[in-house]
């Protein structure tokens, strides 16, 4: 039982770890994606656009196998075209973190744009009068009432990260859900998958009182 | 008379708004001056281009063509702006009060009357933050300093904004309907705010629906109407003895 629990650990101190490279990562790799789809820039806005629509139209699980499969299948590819025989393969693990982040950078991007289109252009109008630079206004005015607007938003997402680490075992990473499942078919033990569901509970209890404790700490102000 | 230094002048101004192709003119051919310690009311029904005015001198909006001249310094002339610099110069000269105050709600009071200066003007959040407990005073919010503008009512938060104006230590202090978002009760104190600046001899341009307040308050007056100057001169003249029919029309229920 204990060992049990103890390989089950494991797997959740991995789920863990894509957890909290994904959000670091994705954070703020979203907001040159906001950038470049709110850009005046017709070409930059439209890239982005067919980027968001790509990553946001098809499933994450495919994502992950596109990112851990592909660099090797084109050079397979590449290999017979040309008669070379180069071969790459890369870690599961940076494969995976890489298609989360990437993925998890649209949608926050988009959460970021709701953010920044939803404060009124008052506020960029007395910033302007006052005499703040572009750059300014957006750090000192914008940025902190974004961060407050988008919070339930991205408390939301954050929520389905944590359940979404769990597809990462489709290109072999032994995350949480992936060695309850190998335990309890090792053992014929409904337990194991219990376990991990209490544990994914456990996590999502924990994001959901981190963002209410940031939701109070920034309700000092409408 | 005595000359005094001349702060605003506004020569041929136009501005159109382009909409699907059609052009909508909403000032056509307007020039004035402000000069130092006047403060010029203007009047006129909605859509007159009254506010326009005043977002062509704080830079909102781009003219179409016409110059404009702020203390010396040219910002646009017959429709080519200065560079970025010199804008940027300008803009500091100038103040603007809202309608709808603007104010920045993740700021306390305090805050939204020293962050400006430090951030505008470089000085120390010390020296900022003594700055705007002694405007904050005038203002008579020495209460309020650690408030959010959301706990504020709506004649507290212009007075606010005022402070804030202020503090950046602005030539001129342009108002655009700052009593248009209050009720009667708060109306008069803000006015009141107003009127002591203009005793001080703070030089103003005020956009105003308040008529007694215009005609007691005003060095000069004009009445737009249609991106036009109908009517201007002498407060009580215009305000009491309009002698255009639109004037006339304009204030009937005033003077009725």
């Amino acid at each position: 039982m204990i060992k049990m629990l103890l390989t089950m650990l494991q797997g959740t101190v991995t789920s863990l770890e894509v957890f909290f490279l994904t959000l670091l990562f994705a954070v703020p790799l979203a907001l040159p994606i906001t950038t470049g789809r709110m850009s005046r820039n017709r070409i930059l806005s439209s890239l982005t656009k067919i980027f968001l629509l790509i990553i946001r139209g098809t499933p994450l699980m495919l994502q992950l196998l596109v990112v851990y499969f592909g660099p090797s299948l084109f050079c397979i590819w590449l290999n017979k075209i040309f008669g070379l025989n180069i071969r790459v393969a890369w870690p599961r693990f940076l494969a995976a973190n890489v298609a989360l982040i990437v993925n998890y950078a649209a949608y926050f991007a988009e959460i970021y744009r709701g953010g920044i289109e939803s404060i009124s252009p008052g506020q960029y109008e007395a910033a302007k009068v006052l005499g703040y630079t572009k750059r300014q206004t957006f750090s000192h005015i914008v940025i902190p009432q974004v961060v407050k607007r988008i919070i339930p938003a991205m408390g939301n997402e954050v929520i389905t990260l944590v359940k979404d680490t769990a597809l990462v075992q489709v290109i072999g990473v032994s995350e949480l859900l992936r060695v309850a499942q190998e335990t309890q078919s090792r053992l014929f033990s409904f337990i194991p998958l219990f376990v991990a569901g209490v544990f994914y509970f456990i996590m999502n209890w924990a994001v959901s009182v981190a963002f209410v404790q940031l939701e109070k700490k920034l309700s000092y102000y409408k | 008379m005595e000359q005094t230094e001349e702060i605003i002048c506004v020569e041929n101004l136009s501005k159109s708004f382009t909409r699907s192709d059609t052009a909508t003119e909403v000032l056509k051919d307007i020039s004035f001056s402000v000069h130092q310690g006047d403060v010029l009311g203007i009047i006129g029904p909605s859509g007159s281009g009254k506010s326009t005015i005043l977002r062509c001198i704080t830079q909102l909006e781009t003219v179409s063509g016409g110059s404009i001249t702020i203390c010396g310094k040219t910002l646009v002339k017959d429709g080519v702006y200065a560079d970025k610099q010199t804008m940027h110069g300008i803009a500091l000269d100038v103040g603007l009060v809202f309608q709808n105050f603007n104010l920045f709600p993740h700021y306390s009071v305090l805050q939204n009357v020293a962050d400006p200066q430090v951030q505008v003007l470089g000085k120390s959040r010390d020296e900022a933050e003594q700055t705007a407990v002694s405007l904050l005073a005038r203002m008579g919010l020495l209460q309020k300093t650690g408030a959010y503008p959301c706990e504020l009512s709506g004649g507290q938060q212009q007075r606010v904004s005022i402070a804030r104006a202020l503090a950046l230590k602005p030539r001129v202090l342009l108002f655009d309907e700052p009593t248009s978002a209050l009720d009667p009760e708060l109306t008069g104190e803000i006015l009141a705010v107003i009127k002591d600046l203009a005793r001080e001899k703070m030089t103003m341009i005020v956009v105003t629906h308040e008529m007694a307040f215009a005609r007691d308050t005003s060095s000069y007056i004009m009445f737009m109407d249609d991106g036009i100057i109908v009517e201007q001169g002498n407060p009580s003249d215009v305000i009491n003895n309009p002698h255009q029919a639109r004037t006339k029309a304009f204030l009937s229920r005033f003077n009725a």
